[in-house]
Protein backbone atom coordinates (compact mmCIF):
# COMPACT_ATOMS: atom_id res chain seq x y z
CA UNK A 1 0.00 0.00 0.00
CA UNK A 2 2.90 2.53 0.71
CA UNK A 3 4.63 1.65 -2.33
CA UNK A 4 1.31 2.46 -4.45
CA UNK A 5 1.29 5.88 -3.10
CA UNK A 6 5.07 6.53 -3.95
CA UNK A 7 5.61 8.78 -7.02
CA UNK A 8 8.06 6.17 -8.59
CA UNK A 9 5.13 3.58 -9.04
CA UNK A 10 2.36 6.23 -10.31
CA UNK A 11 5.08 6.93 -13.06
CA UNK A 12 5.70 3.27 -13.83
CA UNK A 13 1.90 3.60 -14.32
CA UNK A 14 2.09 6.52 -16.63
CA UNK A 15 5.06 5.33 -18.76
CA UNK A 16 2.78 1.75 -19.85
CA UNK A 17 0.43 3.95 -21.64
CA UNK A 18 3.07 5.57 -23.91
CA UNK A 19 5.17 2.57 -23.90
CA UNK A 20 2.21 0.59 -25.35
CA UNK A 21 1.86 3.80 -28.01
CA UNK A 22 5.56 3.60 -29.03
CA UNK A 23 4.91 -0.10 -29.60
CA UNK A 24 2.00 0.76 -32.05
CA UNK A 25 3.70 3.69 -33.75
CA UNK A 26 7.22 1.88 -33.83
CA UNK A 27 5.05 -0.66 -35.79
CA UNK A 28 3.66 1.84 -37.81
CA UNK A 29 6.86 3.46 -38.48
CA UNK A 30 8.15 0.01 -40.14
CA UNK A 31 5.38 0.20 -43.01
CA UNK A 32 5.67 3.65 -43.32
CA UNK A 33 9.22 3.46 -44.02
CA UNK A 34 8.73 0.13 -45.50
CA UNK A 35 11.56 -1.55 -43.90
CA UNK A 36 11.09 -5.21 -43.91
CA UNK A 37 12.06 -5.84 -40.28
CA UNK A 38 9.26 -5.82 -36.91
CA UNK A 39 10.01 -3.06 -34.89
CA UNK A 40 6.70 -3.00 -32.66
CA UNK A 41 8.45 -4.39 -29.74
CA UNK A 42 10.58 -1.08 -28.71
CA UNK A 43 7.86 -0.09 -26.04
CA UNK A 44 8.35 -3.06 -23.97
CA UNK A 45 12.03 -3.31 -24.16
CA UNK A 46 12.33 0.69 -22.63
CA UNK A 47 9.93 0.15 -19.92
CA UNK A 48 11.69 -3.51 -18.88
CA UNK A 49 15.01 -1.86 -18.89
CA UNK A 50 13.51 1.45 -16.78
CA UNK A 51 11.10 -0.35 -14.41
CA UNK A 52 11.40 -4.12 -14.20
CA UNK A 53 9.75 -6.66 -15.00
CA UNK A 54 5.80 -6.30 -14.08
CA UNK A 55 5.28 -3.36 -15.81
CA UNK A 56 6.81 -5.10 -18.97
CA UNK A 57 5.17 -8.17 -18.93
CA UNK A 58 1.63 -5.86 -18.35
CA UNK A 59 3.06 -3.32 -21.52
CA UNK A 60 3.86 -6.39 -23.51
CA UNK A 61 0.59 -8.21 -23.33
CA UNK A 62 -1.81 -5.29 -23.50
CA UNK A 63 0.20 -4.12 -26.33
CA UNK A 64 -1.13 -7.49 -28.20
CA UNK A 65 -4.51 -7.63 -26.54
CA UNK A 66 -5.23 -4.11 -28.02
CA UNK A 67 -3.70 -4.63 -31.26
CA UNK A 68 -6.03 -7.81 -30.84
CA UNK A 69 -9.36 -5.74 -30.47
CA UNK A 70 -8.52 -4.67 -34.39
CA UNK A 71 -6.85 -8.36 -35.41
CA UNK A 72 -7.38 -11.07 -33.85
CA UNK A 73 -4.67 -12.75 -34.73
CA UNK A 74 -2.22 -11.04 -32.89
CA UNK A 75 -4.14 -12.57 -29.15
CA UNK A 76 -2.85 -15.99 -29.49
CA UNK A 77 1.24 -13.95 -29.86
CA UNK A 78 -0.07 -12.81 -25.75
CA UNK A 79 2.35 -15.75 -25.07
CA UNK A 80 5.64 -14.46 -27.03
CA UNK A 81 5.27 -11.23 -25.62
CA UNK A 82 4.50 -12.43 -22.22
CA UNK A 83 7.92 -14.49 -22.24
CA UNK A 84 9.43 -11.02 -23.88
CA UNK A 85 8.73 -8.58 -21.24
CA UNK A 86 9.83 -10.96 -18.67
CA UNK A 87 13.07 -11.79 -20.00
CA UNK A 88 14.06 -7.98 -20.55
CA UNK A 89 12.49 -7.94 -17.00
CA UNK A 90 14.86 -10.20 -15.82
CA UNK A 91 17.64 -8.94 -17.97
CA UNK A 92 17.33 -5.12 -16.86
CA UNK A 93 17.46 -6.33 -13.03
CA UNK A 94 20.63 -7.67 -13.95
CA UNK A 95 22.10 -5.10 -15.78
CA UNK A 96 22.14 -6.45 -19.13
CA UNK A 97 21.25 -3.08 -20.49
CA UNK A 98 23.27 -0.34 -19.47
CA UNK A 99 26.55 -0.85 -22.22
CA UNK A 100 26.19 -1.77 -25.80
CA UNK A 101 27.77 -4.94 -25.83
CA UNK A 102 25.46 -5.98 -22.58
CA UNK A 103 22.78 -4.84 -24.78
CA UNK A 104 23.79 -7.23 -27.70
CA UNK A 105 23.91 -10.11 -25.59
CA UNK A 106 20.31 -9.34 -24.12
CA UNK A 107 18.96 -8.60 -27.50
CA UNK A 108 20.19 -11.97 -28.94
CA UNK A 109 18.61 -13.55 -25.88
CA UNK A 110 15.20 -11.88 -26.24
CA UNK A 111 15.33 -13.29 -29.80
CA UNK A 112 15.74 -16.91 -28.61
CA UNK A 113 12.85 -16.37 -26.56
CA UNK A 114 10.89 -15.02 -28.92
CA UNK A 115 11.90 -17.55 -31.78
CA UNK A 116 11.09 -20.18 -29.82
CA UNK A 117 7.29 -18.84 -28.74
CA UNK A 118 6.52 -17.61 -31.72
CA UNK A 119 7.02 -20.74 -33.41
CA UNK A 120 4.82 -22.75 -30.93
CA UNK A 121 2.30 -20.24 -31.17
CA UNK A 122 2.32 -20.13 -34.57
CA UNK A 123 2.52 -23.88 -35.16
CA UNK A 124 0.11 -24.81 -32.63
CA UNK A 125 -2.44 -22.18 -32.87
CA UNK A 126 -2.20 -21.33 -36.27
CA UNK A 127 -0.62 -24.63 -38.08
CA UNK A 128 2.38 -23.28 -39.11
CA UNK A 129 1.11 -20.07 -41.35
CA UNK A 130 0.26 -17.01 -40.03
CA UNK A 131 0.26 -13.66 -42.34
CA UNK A 132 2.72 -11.78 -43.56
CA UNK A 133 5.78 -12.07 -45.71
CA UNK A 134 7.47 -14.77 -44.07
CA UNK A 135 4.56 -17.23 -44.69
CA UNK A 136 6.02 -17.54 -48.39
CA UNK A 137 9.34 -18.25 -47.39
CA UNK A 138 7.80 -20.89 -44.48
CA UNK A 139 5.67 -22.28 -47.60
CA UNK A 140 8.77 -22.64 -49.89
CA UNK A 141 11.08 -24.71 -47.30
CA UNK A 142 8.12 -26.81 -46.81
CA UNK A 143 7.78 -27.29 -50.23
CA UNK A 144 11.11 -28.27 -50.23
CA UNK A 145 10.32 -31.32 -48.10
CA UNK A 146 11.44 -29.59 -44.39
CA UNK A 147 9.41 -30.43 -41.61
CA UNK A 148 6.50 -27.70 -39.87
CA UNK A 149 8.60 -27.14 -37.35
CA UNK A 150 11.90 -26.49 -38.66
CA UNK A 151 10.46 -24.74 -41.17
CA UNK A 152 8.96 -21.97 -39.03
CA UNK A 153 11.78 -22.30 -36.62
CA UNK A 154 14.32 -21.39 -39.17
CA UNK A 155 12.67 -18.33 -40.90
CA UNK A 156 11.80 -16.71 -37.06
CA UNK A 157 14.98 -17.13 -36.19
CA UNK A 158 16.30 -15.15 -38.78
CA UNK A 159 13.83 -12.32 -38.80
CA UNK A 160 13.66 -12.48 -35.10
CA UNK A 161 17.45 -12.23 -35.00
CA UNK A 162 17.80 -9.30 -36.93
CA UNK A 163 14.10 -7.32 -35.57
CA UNK A 164 14.73 -7.73 -31.55
CA UNK A 165 19.09 -6.90 -31.94
CA UNK A 166 17.56 -3.78 -33.69
CA UNK A 167 14.69 -2.88 -31.30
CA UNK A 168 17.47 -3.43 -28.04
CA UNK A 169 20.29 -1.29 -29.65
CA UNK A 170 16.91 1.58 -30.49
CA UNK A 171 16.26 0.68 -26.59
CA UNK A 172 19.71 1.48 -25.42
CA UNK A 173 20.03 4.60 -27.32
CA UNK A 174 16.44 5.75 -26.53
CA UNK A 175 17.69 5.63 -22.68
CA UNK A 176 20.67 7.10 -23.24
CA UNK A 177 19.66 10.12 -24.82
CA UNK A 178 16.72 10.08 -21.61
CA UNK A 179 17.89 12.73 -18.66
CA UNK A 180 19.62 11.95 -15.76
CA UNK A 181 16.71 13.74 -13.98
CA UNK A 182 13.67 11.88 -16.15
CA UNK A 183 15.74 8.48 -15.34
CA UNK A 184 15.80 8.92 -11.81
CA UNK A 185 11.71 8.44 -11.52
CA UNK A 186 11.76 4.92 -12.83
CA UNK A 187 12.83 2.43 -10.71
CA UNK A 188 16.06 1.14 -12.89
CA UNK A 189 16.59 4.80 -13.91
CA UNK A 190 20.09 4.67 -11.82
CA UNK A 191 21.49 1.90 -13.83
CA UNK A 192 22.26 3.96 -16.87
CA UNK A 193 23.27 7.11 -14.89
CA UNK A 194 26.94 7.10 -15.62
CA UNK A 195 29.16 8.96 -13.04
CA UNK A 196 30.65 11.95 -14.30
CA UNK A 197 34.43 12.44 -13.46
CA UNK A 198 36.18 15.69 -12.54
CA UNK B 1 -23.56 7.22 -33.72
CA UNK B 2 -24.26 6.71 -30.19
CA UNK B 3 -27.56 7.30 -29.76
CA UNK B 4 -28.34 4.99 -32.97
CA UNK B 5 -26.32 2.27 -30.92
CA UNK B 6 -28.65 2.74 -28.34
CA UNK B 7 -31.80 1.72 -29.75
CA UNK B 8 -30.91 -1.40 -30.55
CA UNK B 9 -31.41 -4.06 -28.10
CA UNK B 10 -28.26 -6.14 -28.59
CA UNK B 11 -25.89 -3.24 -28.56
CA UNK B 12 -27.51 -1.86 -25.41
CA UNK B 13 -26.57 -4.56 -23.38
CA UNK B 14 -24.17 -4.63 -20.50
CA UNK B 15 -20.06 -5.00 -21.99
CA UNK B 16 -19.73 -7.87 -20.07
CA UNK B 17 -22.91 -9.70 -21.25
CA UNK B 18 -21.79 -9.63 -24.60
CA UNK B 19 -18.47 -10.47 -23.64
CA UNK B 20 -20.26 -13.41 -22.07
CA UNK B 21 -21.80 -13.93 -25.66
CA UNK B 22 -18.41 -13.79 -27.49
CA UNK B 23 -17.22 -16.49 -25.63
CA UNK B 24 -20.06 -18.90 -25.75
CA UNK B 25 -19.95 -18.69 -29.35
CA UNK B 26 -15.79 -18.96 -29.35
CA UNK B 27 -16.64 -22.45 -27.02
CA UNK B 28 -18.87 -23.35 -29.45
CA UNK B 29 -16.31 -23.42 -32.35
CA UNK B 30 -13.58 -25.53 -30.08
CA UNK B 31 -15.75 -27.24 -28.63
CA UNK B 32 -17.27 -29.04 -32.17
CA UNK B 33 -14.71 -29.22 -34.28
CA UNK B 34 -17.08 -30.99 -37.11
CA UNK B 35 -16.32 -28.51 -39.95
CA UNK B 36 -20.71 -27.94 -40.71
CA UNK B 37 -20.52 -27.41 -36.62
CA UNK B 38 -18.05 -24.28 -37.55
CA UNK B 39 -19.48 -23.23 -40.65
CA UNK B 40 -22.53 -22.58 -38.70
CA UNK B 41 -21.23 -21.32 -35.48
CA UNK B 42 -19.94 -18.45 -38.63
CA UNK B 43 -23.11 -17.93 -39.42
CA UNK B 44 -24.34 -17.21 -36.03
CA UNK B 45 -21.70 -14.41 -36.17
CA UNK B 46 -23.13 -13.12 -39.27
CA UNK B 47 -26.64 -13.09 -37.89
CA UNK B 48 -25.25 -11.69 -34.84
CA UNK B 49 -23.44 -8.83 -36.67
CA UNK B 50 -26.25 -8.29 -38.87
CA UNK B 51 -28.89 -8.06 -36.01
CA UNK B 52 -26.69 -5.29 -33.87
CA UNK B 53 -26.73 -3.18 -36.68
CA UNK B 54 -23.13 -3.15 -37.96
CA UNK B 55 -22.72 -5.85 -40.82
CA UNK B 56 -20.69 -3.67 -42.82
CA UNK B 57 -18.38 -2.60 -40.30
CA UNK B 58 -17.31 -5.91 -38.81
CA UNK B 59 -17.18 -7.37 -42.47
CA UNK B 60 -15.05 -5.24 -43.59
CA UNK B 61 -12.44 -5.47 -40.72
CA UNK B 62 -12.88 -8.95 -40.95
CA UNK B 63 -12.23 -9.21 -44.50
CA UNK B 64 -8.91 -6.91 -43.85
CA UNK B 65 -7.50 -9.31 -40.80
CA UNK B 66 -8.69 -13.01 -41.03
CA UNK B 67 -9.88 -13.12 -44.54
CA UNK B 68 -6.50 -12.70 -45.82
CA UNK B 69 -4.91 -15.01 -43.28
CA UNK B 70 -7.77 -17.38 -44.02
CA UNK B 71 -6.72 -17.27 -47.72
CA UNK B 72 -2.93 -17.45 -46.93
CA UNK B 73 -3.50 -20.72 -44.76
CA UNK B 74 -6.10 -22.30 -47.51
CA UNK B 75 -3.54 -21.66 -50.35
CA UNK B 76 -0.77 -22.96 -48.49
CA UNK B 77 -1.90 -25.64 -46.66
CA UNK B 78 -3.55 -27.00 -49.40
CA UNK B 79 -0.68 -27.45 -51.79
CA UNK B 80 2.03 -28.07 -49.20
CA UNK B 81 0.40 -30.52 -46.33
CA UNK B 82 1.87 -33.92 -46.89
CA UNK B 83 -1.41 -36.10 -47.90
CA UNK B 84 -1.81 -38.92 -50.63
CA UNK B 85 -5.27 -37.82 -52.39
CA UNK B 86 -4.40 -35.53 -54.95
CA UNK B 87 -7.44 -33.36 -56.15
CA UNK B 88 -5.79 -31.14 -58.76
CA UNK B 89 -2.52 -30.20 -60.10
CA UNK B 90 -0.88 -26.64 -61.09
CA UNK B 91 2.37 -26.68 -62.49
CA UNK B 92 4.34 -28.46 -60.20
CA UNK B 93 2.43 -28.06 -57.05
CA UNK B 94 -0.07 -30.75 -56.24
CA UNK B 95 -3.23 -29.89 -53.73
CA UNK B 96 -4.33 -32.33 -51.52
CA UNK B 97 -7.33 -32.96 -49.66
CA UNK B 98 -5.58 -33.70 -46.43
CA UNK B 99 -4.40 -30.38 -46.74
CA UNK B 100 -7.85 -28.48 -47.92
CA UNK B 101 -9.62 -30.04 -44.90
CA UNK B 102 -6.84 -29.56 -42.60
CA UNK B 103 -6.70 -25.61 -43.56
CA UNK B 104 -10.72 -25.52 -43.70
CA UNK B 105 -11.12 -26.55 -40.65
CA UNK B 106 -8.36 -24.32 -38.72
CA UNK B 107 -9.52 -21.51 -41.47
CA UNK B 108 -12.87 -21.76 -40.17
CA UNK B 109 -12.26 -22.09 -36.23
CA UNK B 110 -9.77 -19.01 -36.56
CA UNK B 111 -12.92 -16.97 -38.27
CA UNK B 112 -15.45 -17.89 -35.79
CA UNK B 113 -13.30 -17.25 -32.73
CA UNK B 114 -11.55 -14.33 -34.19
CA UNK B 115 -15.14 -12.88 -35.78
CA UNK B 116 -16.54 -13.37 -32.61
CA UNK B 117 -14.08 -10.63 -31.28
CA UNK B 118 -14.66 -8.50 -33.97
CA UNK B 119 -18.58 -8.31 -33.29
CA UNK B 120 -17.55 -7.49 -30.06
CA UNK B 121 -15.18 -5.19 -30.23
CA UNK B 122 -17.21 -3.56 -33.01
CA UNK B 123 -20.28 -2.97 -30.71
CA UNK B 124 -18.65 -2.70 -27.75
CA UNK B 125 -17.34 1.80 -26.43
CA UNK B 126 -13.98 1.29 -25.16
CA UNK B 127 -15.72 3.73 -22.34
CA UNK B 128 -18.27 1.56 -20.71
CA UNK B 129 -16.02 -1.74 -21.30
CA UNK B 130 -13.22 -0.29 -19.31
CA UNK B 131 -16.22 1.09 -16.83
CA UNK B 132 -17.90 -2.52 -16.42
CA UNK B 133 -13.89 -3.89 -15.95
CA UNK B 134 -13.79 -1.37 -13.26
CA UNK B 135 -16.90 -1.78 -11.88
CA UNK B 136 -16.37 -5.93 -11.99
CA UNK B 137 -12.78 -5.74 -9.33
CA UNK B 138 -10.24 -4.20 -11.63
CA UNK B 139 -7.98 -1.61 -9.98
CA UNK B 140 -7.78 2.40 -10.66
CA UNK B 141 -4.18 2.04 -12.42
CA UNK B 142 -5.14 -1.00 -15.07
CA UNK B 143 -8.16 1.29 -15.87
CA UNK B 144 -6.28 4.10 -16.20
CA UNK B 145 -3.85 2.52 -18.13
CA UNK B 146 -6.12 0.91 -20.64
CA UNK B 147 -7.83 3.76 -20.98
CA UNK B 148 -4.96 5.88 -21.48
CA UNK B 149 -3.50 3.94 -23.63
CA UNK B 150 -6.71 4.09 -26.32
CA UNK B 151 -6.08 7.91 -26.15
CA UNK B 152 -2.81 8.08 -26.51
CA UNK B 153 -2.20 5.53 -29.55
CA UNK B 154 -3.95 7.95 -32.38
CA UNK B 155 -2.02 11.41 -30.52
CA UNK B 156 1.42 9.66 -30.47
CA UNK B 157 0.93 8.30 -34.10
CA UNK B 158 0.17 11.80 -34.81
CA UNK B 159 2.72 13.47 -33.39
CA UNK B 160 5.49 10.67 -35.28
CA UNK B 161 3.85 12.10 -38.23
CA UNK B 162 4.57 15.78 -37.10
CA UNK B 163 8.19 14.81 -36.22
CA UNK B 164 9.08 13.00 -39.42
CA UNK B 165 7.90 15.75 -41.18
CA UNK B 166 10.28 18.20 -38.89
CA UNK B 167 12.65 16.22 -39.87
CA UNK B 168 12.50 15.63 -43.55
CA UNK B 169 12.25 19.68 -43.41
CA UNK B 170 15.74 19.92 -41.86
CA UNK B 171 17.12 17.28 -44.66
CA UNK B 172 15.80 13.75 -43.19
CA UNK B 173 16.08 11.02 -46.45
CA UNK B 174 13.06 9.11 -45.45
CA UNK B 175 12.79 7.44 -49.08
CA UNK B 176 16.05 5.17 -51.06
CA UNK B 177 17.32 2.02 -50.28
CA UNK B 178 16.59 -0.15 -47.07
CA UNK B 179 19.76 1.75 -45.11
CA UNK B 180 18.77 5.11 -46.02
CA UNK B 181 15.16 4.48 -44.81
CA UNK B 182 16.78 2.34 -41.84
CA UNK B 183 18.22 5.22 -40.71
CA UNK B 184 15.48 7.66 -40.48
CA UNK B 185 14.43 5.55 -37.98
CA UNK B 186 15.84 6.86 -34.75
CA UNK B 187 16.16 10.52 -35.63
CA UNK B 188 12.27 10.39 -35.44
CA UNK B 189 11.58 7.82 -32.77
CA UNK B 190 13.77 9.54 -30.21
CA UNK B 191 12.29 12.72 -30.12
CA UNK B 192 9.11 11.16 -30.02
CA UNK B 193 9.88 9.05 -26.86
CA UNK B 194 11.77 11.70 -25.02
CA UNK B 195 8.47 14.11 -25.49
CA UNK B 196 5.99 11.36 -24.44
CA UNK B 197 8.57 11.26 -21.49
CA UNK B 198 8.56 14.56 -20.67
CA UNK B 199 4.55 14.68 -20.67
CA UNK B 200 4.44 11.79 -18.45
CA UNK B 201 5.79 13.95 -15.37
CA UNK B 202 3.48 16.35 -16.22
CA UNK B 203 0.60 14.27 -16.31
CA UNK B 204 2.09 12.49 -12.90
CA UNK B 205 1.72 16.05 -11.55
CA UNK B 206 -1.79 16.43 -13.32
CA UNK B 207 -3.47 13.29 -11.50
CA UNK B 208 -1.68 13.63 -8.17
CA UNK B 209 -3.48 17.08 -7.91
CA UNK B 210 -6.74 15.20 -8.60
CA UNK B 211 -5.50 12.59 -6.02
CA UNK B 212 -5.65 9.89 -8.18
CA UNK B 213 -3.44 8.09 -5.37
CA UNK B 214 -5.89 8.62 -2.46
CA UNK B 215 -7.21 5.79 -1.06
CA UNK B 216 -10.63 5.65 -0.75
CA UNK B 217 -13.86 5.14 -2.66
CA UNK B 218 -14.10 6.65 -5.72
CA UNK B 219 -17.36 7.94 -7.52
CA UNK B 220 -17.97 7.44 -11.68
CA UNK B 221 -18.64 10.63 -13.89
CA UNK B 222 -20.13 8.04 -16.44
CA UNK B 223 -21.80 4.83 -15.36
CA UNK B 224 -23.41 2.19 -16.97
CA UNK B 225 -25.22 -0.77 -14.98
CA UNK B 226 -26.35 -4.19 -16.14
CA UNK B 227 -30.06 -4.08 -16.70
CA UNK B 228 -33.40 -6.63 -16.56
CA UNK B 229 -32.76 -8.15 -20.33
CA UNK B 230 -28.63 -8.80 -19.23
CA UNK B 231 -30.16 -10.68 -16.27
CA UNK B 232 -32.02 -12.79 -18.94
CA UNK B 233 -29.23 -13.34 -21.36
CA UNK B 234 -26.77 -14.13 -18.66
CA UNK B 235 -29.37 -17.08 -18.00
CA UNK B 236 -30.06 -18.19 -21.33
CA UNK B 237 -26.60 -18.02 -22.36
CA UNK B 238 -25.49 -20.25 -19.43
CA UNK B 239 -28.05 -22.70 -19.96
CA UNK B 240 -26.77 -22.96 -23.53
CA UNK B 241 -22.92 -23.67 -22.40
CA UNK B 242 -24.43 -25.94 -20.44
CA UNK B 243 -26.07 -28.00 -22.90
CA UNK B 244 -23.15 -27.29 -25.34
CA UNK B 245 -20.54 -29.21 -22.99
CA UNK B 246 -22.97 -31.72 -22.28
CA UNK B 247 -23.71 -32.67 -26.02
CA UNK B 248 -20.06 -32.61 -25.95
CA UNK B 249 -19.08 -34.90 -22.94
CA UNK B 250 -21.87 -36.92 -25.08
CA UNK B 251 -20.29 -37.13 -28.02
CA UNK B 252 -17.17 -38.37 -26.35
CA UNK B 253 -18.59 -40.87 -24.54
CA UNK B 254 -20.05 -42.28 -27.65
Amino acid sequence: MKRRNSAGSLMVTLLIPVAIAINMVGGQMTSVLSLPIALDMIGVLLVGALAGTVPAVITAVLTNLLNGMLDPSWIPYVICSFFIGLTIGLLAKCNMMNRIWKAAISGVLIALVATVTSTFVTVFFFGGISGGGSAMIIAGLLATGQQLVQSVFSVYIVTELVGKLISTFVAYFIIKAISDRTLLKFPYGSKYIVRKTG
Amino acid sequence: MNTEKKENPICALYPLTKLYLAAVLIAAAVLFPALPARIACFACIHVLAWASGCYRAVVKRWAGTLGILFLIILVVQTLFYPGEQVLFQIWIFQAKREGLMLALKLGILLLDVGGSLIWFFAITSEKALVTALHKAGMSTDMTYILLSTLQMVPVLKQKSAVIMNAQKARGLETEGNVLVRARAFLPVLVPLVLSSLQGTEERALALEARGFSVEGKKTHLFDIRPGKADRVAAVLLTVLLLCMIAGRVELWMA
